[in-house]
């Protein structure tokens, strides 16, 4: 099933679902670390998919509908510049808000990732507040406080 | 050795241990508390490469690695040996990357990708940068390497 089904299935059963997320990192720590800090903050979230590398997150967004991506950027195989600039060149990944988690703090870099289209840059070490502030205003989630 | 960046390094390490990993330093000291030779740890270190060059090394007593990748995973009991690791090296990417941040500011300057290395005294000679830290009966060491 490809993203267009995917996205005609949804509509079709309406759009209030819980999100799934993709967390890229080579870091097994850091993975479980993202997905256990959006879990404490209570989002409506069903479904994580996790990737070791830009390669894996592109294969998995090519058959999962993925509502936002947290991705670091220095990664083996295929780093997170590279598999950003992919998502973009494609018509159907050009929409997913990507949300960079990295220890850049170099403010080139980050005006550069801005203007590749990536919605937040969220500085490590991160705090569950900052994660789900980020999650609320890219997605529109209720907030329950 | 001393000098201006290692202090603002050791600052920077006793931030991020206690943000990320909830290890809260009980003093800098210049020496180890054992034989080198003979201390069991982990260690990690990163490559930065730009208008400014080196490596950051951080070594880690092993339980207190254990105690790092429990508090990091926010489970117990952890030794899978690949999670310590994983930990460290981890801990050691975020202590670099906001070292740079803080140090050269502007400037272009990439990091690398952390890799575990064991700890050989050599690395500790007169002529090298470095500091300790003691945790409970841990120690913790970093090592600044500027080209």
């Amino acid at each position: 099933m490809d993203r267009e089904q995917i996205s005609f299935n949804l509509i079709k059963q309406g759009t209030d679902m819980p999100y799934s997320i993709l967390i890229v990192d080579d870091s097994d720590i850091i993975r479980a670390m993202v997905i256990r800090t959006i879990t404490l903050t209570k989002l409506p979230v069903e479904n994580f998919l996790e990737a070791k590398n830009g390669a894996e997150a592109l294969a998995i967004l090519k058959k999962n509908w993925i509502d936002i991506v947290f991705t670091d950027l220095n990664m083996p195989v295929l780093n997170g510049f590279d598999m950003i600039a992919q998502m973009k060149d494609s018509v159907d990944l050009i929409d997913i808000p990507v949300v960079v988690i990295t220890t850049e703090g170099n403010i080139h870099r980050i005006d550069e990732l801005k203007k590749m289209g990536v919605k937040e840059c969220l500085r490590k070490p991160f705090t569950p507040e900052k994660i789900r502030d980020i999650i609320i205003s890219q997605l529109g989630v209720w907030d329950e406080k | 050795m001393k000098n201006e960046n290692l202090e603002l390094l050791a600052t920077i390490t006793g931030d991020i241990l206690e943000q990320f990993a909830f290890i809260f330093i009980d003093e800098q000291v210049d020496t180890c508390n054992t034989d080198i030779n003979e201390w069991d740890c982990i260690g990690s270190k990163i490559d930065f490469t730009g208008d400014f060059s080196g490596k950051i090394e951080l070594h880690v007593s092993a339980d207190l690695a254990k105690e790092i990748a429990e508090n990091m995973l926010a489970i117990e009991n952890v030794t899978d040996q690949q999670k310590l690791e994983d930990g460290i090296k981890e801990l050691c990417n975020i202590i670099t990357g906001n070292f740079i941040t803080a140090a050269y500011k502007s400037n272009d300057v990439k990091i690398g990708i952390p890799t575990t290395i064991p700890l050989g005294s050599e690395r500790i000679a007169e002529d090298k940068v470095y500091t300790w830290f003691n945790v409970d009966n841990n120690q913790i060491l970093i090592i600044l390497e500027q080209l």
